[in-house]
């Protein structure tokens, strides 16, 4: 208690350093809280399952197309539920949420986000509704009565939160509806979905067939039996079921990945990087305050020494170093959870769609003992080295004239040198990791997208119930957009199956057999991206067809099956051929109901458009809708009139089609800068850690070089006096200061590129050893040092001998 | 060489001046051996500073060797000592983290001496001073009349016009101090201007002229 009123007595005799030291620790402390929380939110923070550990997502795998990731279809799905024995059981989803539930019976009917998953679903998820209940065995069979489990946020907005929800009928697609259940407001899955529905057996024949892989598969494994053991089992089931339906090798087997994995994708490492990063950050924070204490232990060594020889022990010295440590650490760590709590707000709102429960994100019980914990940390590792270095002076060295040695104890200058080297060397790490993170968003932004992304669209998918074939679809479709195109200012117009960007790397995977090929290099080819789109897309969609020509509408139902492939798949399959007239046989496109081989022609090459991904093109492959099963979804308008109006007008012409068909306008550019969230938030975080770092650093070099030159005043004093010029004496200070630069500069680029190579994923168009990410960082802080080292060496400058030199 | 007119020093103190030099003037000419004398406080040290133009804050005239001393700038004032004058502190002031040896090539590296050139000027007064074993210790390891003895080959290494001590021998013990006045005498027979300051009067006959100091006044 005693050294608490001491510690905090002497803090305030120096109130200016007291106070940069607070402020310093408290924004280190309070990014890294924030970082924190967002971590355990989002990350650490356990899903709404039941033992979450035990579940995993299963995949079909080709190993000959070198794909890991494929999905699995519905009868291959209920085989391996069948037959497998290491799971609890196993549920299904498909890779996609839909927006084609259309809610009617409200004042006007709306889209609704879905998924059509097994009767099993949430049992294997083991996740209870908050009101009602989930779904009954039997509502998964065929025949069961139609039932729902609404999502929290859709009885919240689309129902207006009714109480009553449960047990009321809603229309969902032309169907009375039962509400069985209302999820609690932290279940978000498949990401996005707003209500789920049992899905039926009878399925149309093309979601039927075992060629038709487009469901996610969820296992929950039995207690005890590791992953690997179900993963093999599954292996096994997938090379058995393949050799009994299927003529074809394809190498197949199983994956699986930890449903955590599934949801978190790319963010754990993202966060944990970031983390990372900001605990970096802190430390050269720590750096300069415990600079600041050893200086000032330097400073009251005479005192200290005094204290010593009057019989104070050497733990009690100690202990009033850290207790004043402490003192600044908890006050740090206490205006850093101030600005935690609005860092918190700022990380929640630039957090991009893809990472899950980041508007959860908030100064909880579990943060609050972080930083506490956090800020204890910090006291010791600020103030240990200082307070065992203030607590060994040479008593007697000390208590004689102390400035009869010209320069400070070597060992207290290489203290000095080594805390330099260490925060140059973090900030090199910082600097370097945001260059690289800078860079990777810079190539993302720069990529050609193959498309116009001021593109609008549209849904317009179209409910079975109440169009029932294909050929009424297509009727809609084509009138449509007939009408769109005779808008006033409508430049071209088109209908899609599948927007570019919007499903997060989800399409349609086909594949295609070439003509004259043999089996065995059939089952090698990779897949292809299949997009089935009506004439006049490419026009919409400001992508060019190099070679040959787009669909027509003369490519219809009853004319020869035509393709148009994209750049990529040109390259990958003809190689050094022009691809025009070549023929191929796709899956997905005029199929022949007896698994023939129906010959379709190459009639265009278009360039690459990213539908997938941004950073990776496709092996893209178009069918004309009229000869595709998969019915168009989405409507896409090229128009240079600003979007309200052109919205309005499109509106109009779908209600004159059909009044109950609601559409949601969008431009492309939401799924381009949603497809860059990751990259962007990452880039934008990574880059203030980097402008705090190179602060800090910056600060902290200024600090040590003027203590330095401060001390040495008399020793400048005596080289002036035996002729060294400014540029000896500016040499002296900044060489001084520069030697543990470089030598900080040194470990820094190993820690840069160890980095890099951890962060390996999140790059791109950058290699992990970036030479210009990492020069720049080199050349940053050798800025900052020069500028931190500029008003220490001028000061030396102005050194007088004759009164550094007083006798 | 040395031209002081009605040279004075003084320091702020509690906004009043306290003087520490009044109205010094004083002629020593080149190849004089001066000593300076006076009790502690006198401002024997303020002057030996202000000579060897460490010190700028003086007022009144210094002409060195013709140069108006007092009109130059910092800069051109220390351009001129460094071209004449070698200094010898009256507590050692070695450089602590500096070897013998690069104490005393350090004045010459200041002055663009090529390293070969300092190598043997180095050897030449390390040998001179019979410290060539010392060569590559640290000044802590070294006693204060060796010390001492290594400020004083530091101050001569450049070679320069003038050499000012301060109380050269002031830590040395008898024998010692000997050797550098005798070194001193040698040094000016060779044609070196040399002002010293002592307390003694032994060391004082070693040069030819003795200029007071008491009080800040020149005395007789
Ligand atoms: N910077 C200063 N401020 C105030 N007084 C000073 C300063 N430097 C020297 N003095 C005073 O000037 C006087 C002369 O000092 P000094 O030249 O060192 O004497 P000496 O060398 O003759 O013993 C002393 O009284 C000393 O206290
Ligand atoms: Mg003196």
């Amino acid at each position: 208690m005693q050294e608490l009123r001491h510690a905090v007595r002497r803090l305030a005799r120096t109130p200016l350093s007291s106070l940069s030291a607070i402020l310093t620790l408290a924004l280190g402390i309070g990014a890294t809280t924030a970082l924190f929380s967002a971590l355990d939110t989002v990350v650490l923070r356990p899903f709404p399952f039941r033992d979450p550990d035990r579940l995993v997502m299963l995949f079909e795998t080709h190993a000959k197309r070198g794909s890991d990731r494929f999905e699995v279809s519905w009868p291959n799905y209920e085989d391996w539920r069948r037959q497998q024995r290491s799971y609890d059981d196993l549920a299904a989803m498909p890779n996609a949420v839909s927006d084609g539930f259309i809610l009617e019976g409200r004042d006007t009917p709306r889209r609704l986000k879905g998924s059509l998953v097994s009767g099993n679903f949430f049992d294997v998820l083991g996740s209870r509704a908050a009101l009602g209940r989930t779904f009954q065995p039997e509502e998964g069979r065929s025949g069961g009565a139609p039932v729902v489990v609404l999502s929290h946020a859709a009885w919240q907005q689309a129902l207006g939160g009714d109480p009553g929800i449960v047990g009321r009928s809603l229309a969902i697609n032309g169907t009375a509806t039962t509400v069985v259940g209302v999820m609690a407001s932290d279940f978000d899955f498949p990401r996005g979905a707003e209500l789920w529905l049992p899905a039926v057996t009878t399925l149309p024949d093309v979601v039927a067939s075992r060629q038709t892989g487009f469901l996610h598969v969820i296992g929950r494994l039995k207690a005890g039996v590791a992953p690997e053991t179900g993963r093999a089992e599954i292996d096994g089931l997938v090379r058995q079921l393949a050799r009994q339906y299927r003529t074809d090798d394809k190498g197949r087997g199983a994956a699986t990945l930890a449903v955590t994995d599934y949801l978190l994708g790319s963010t754990r490492l993202a966060l944990f990087a970031l983390f990372g990063v900001v605990g970096l950050v802190l430390l050269i924070a720590c750096g300069n305050v415990a600079h600041l204490l050893l200086a000032q232990g330097l400073a009251r060594r005479r005192e200290t020494a005094v204290r010593l020889a009057i019989g104070a022990s050497r733990g009690r010295v100690v202990r009033q170093q850290l207790t004043e440590s402490l003192v600044l650490a908890l006050a740090g760590g206490g205006l850093g959870l101030l600005l935690a709590a609005w860092g918190v707000r700022v990380l929640a709102a630039l957090a991009p769609e893809e990472i899950p429960r980041a508007s959860e994100i908030a100064v909880n019980p579990a943060v609050l003992a972080f930083s506490l914990g956090l800020s204890l940390v910090t006291a010791l590792v600020c103030g240990l080295v200082p307070a065992l270095q203030a607590s060994r002076p040479d008593v007697v060295d000390a208590l004689r004239d102390s400035s009869r040695g010209l320069t400070a104890s070597r060992a207290s200058r290489r203290l000095e040198g080594g805390l330099v080297a260490l925060q140059a060397a973090l900030a090199v790490v910082v600097l370097a990791g945001s260059g690289l993170f800078a860079r990777s968003l810079l190539a993302l932004e720069h990529v050609p997208l193959g498309f116009d992304p001021q593109t609008r669209s549209f849904n317009v998918g179209l409910p079975d119930w109440k169009y029932p074939s294909l050929e009424a679809k297509r009727a809609f479709h084509h009138a449509l957009v007939e009408r769109v195109r005779a808008l006033p200012g409508v430049e071209a117009a088109a209908a899609t199956f599948l927007r570019p960007l919007e499903l997060g790397g989800i399409g349609v995977n086909s594949w295609i057999a070439l003509e004259g090929e043999g089996s065995e290099a059939q089952d090698r080819n990779p897949s292809v991206n299949y997009q089935s789109v009506t004439p006049g897309y490419f026009e919409a969609m400001g992508a060019h067809i190099l070679r040959g020509r787009g669909f027509e509408e003369a490519d219809g139902a009853s004319a020869p099956g035509v393709v148009v492939v994209g750049e990529a798949t040109a390259r990958r399959f003809w190689p050094g051929q022009d691809p025009i007239g070549k023929r191929v046989a796709v899956y997905g496109a005029k199929a022949d109901p007896k698994g023939g081989y129906v010959w379709q022609t190459v009639v265009g090459v278009a360039q690459d458009v990213r539908h997938r991904q941004v950073h990776e093109a496709a092996l893209d492959l178009y069918v004309p809708s009229e000869q595709s099963p998969f019915p168009a979804e989405y409507l896409v308008v090229k128009s240079p009139i600003e979007t309200a109006g052109l919205a309005a007008s499109v509106r109009r012409e779908i209600a004159a089609l059909d009044k109950d068909q609601p559409s949601d306008a969008v431009a492309l550019l939401r799924f381009v800068d949603r497809a860059r969230g990751g990259a962007r938030f990452r880039a934008v975080l990574i880059l203030a850690f980097a402008g705090l770092a190179a602060a800090l650093a910056g600060f902290g070099l200024y600090g040590v070089l003027a203590h330095a030159v401060s001390r040495r005043v008399p020793e400048i004093g005596v080289r002036v006096a035996l002729g060294a010029r400014s540029r000896d004496i500016a040499t002296l200070v900044l060489v001084e200061g520069l030697r543990p630069v470089a030598l900080g500069l040194l470990l820094g680029l190993g820690g840069a590129v160890a980095f890099g190579r951890a962060a390996r994923s999140l790059l791109f168009g950058v290699s992990a050893t970036d030479a210009t990410a990492l020069a720049l960082s080199v050349v940053t802080l050798l800025f900052l040092a020069v500028l931190g080292g500029l008003g220490p060496a001028r000061r030396a400058l102005r050194v007088d001998p004759v009164t550094a030199l007083r006798e | 060489m040395i031209e002081l007119r009605n040279v004075e020093r003084w320091h702020e103190q509690g906004g009043q001046r306290a003087y520490v030099l009044r109205r010094i003037t004083l002629t020593i000419k080149e190849g004089e051996f001066v000593s300076i004398m006076g009790p502690s406080g006198a401002g024997k040290s303020t002057l030996l500073h202000v000579l060897g133009m460490h010190d700028g804050e003086f007022s009144g005239e210094f002409d060195f060797l013709g140069e108006p001393i007092h009109k130059l700038s910092r800069k051109a004032r220390l351009e001129v000592q460094k071209k004449n004058i070698g200094f010898v502190f009256q507590s050692y002031h070695l450089l602590d983290d500096l070897t013998v040896y690069e104490n005393l090539e350090i004045p010459l590296s200041y002055r663009d001496v090529k390293k070969s050139e300092r190598q043997g000027i180095v050897a030449d007064v390390l040998d001179r001073f019979h410290i060539v074993g010392k060569k590559d210790l640290y000044p802590n390891q070294l006693s204060g009349g060796q010390q001492q003895l290594v400020a004083v080959a530091r101050a001569l290494v450049a070679k320069p016009k003038l050499i000012l001590a301060d109380e050269p021998t002031g830590n040395l013990h008898s024998d010692q101090g000997r050797e550098i006045m005798e070194l001193f005498r040698t040094l000016n027979e060779a044609g070196t201007t040399i002002v010293q300051v002592t307390h003694s009067e032994t060391n004082a006959t070693y040069g030819n002229r003795i200029v007071k100091l008491r009080d800040g006044w020149l005395a007789d």
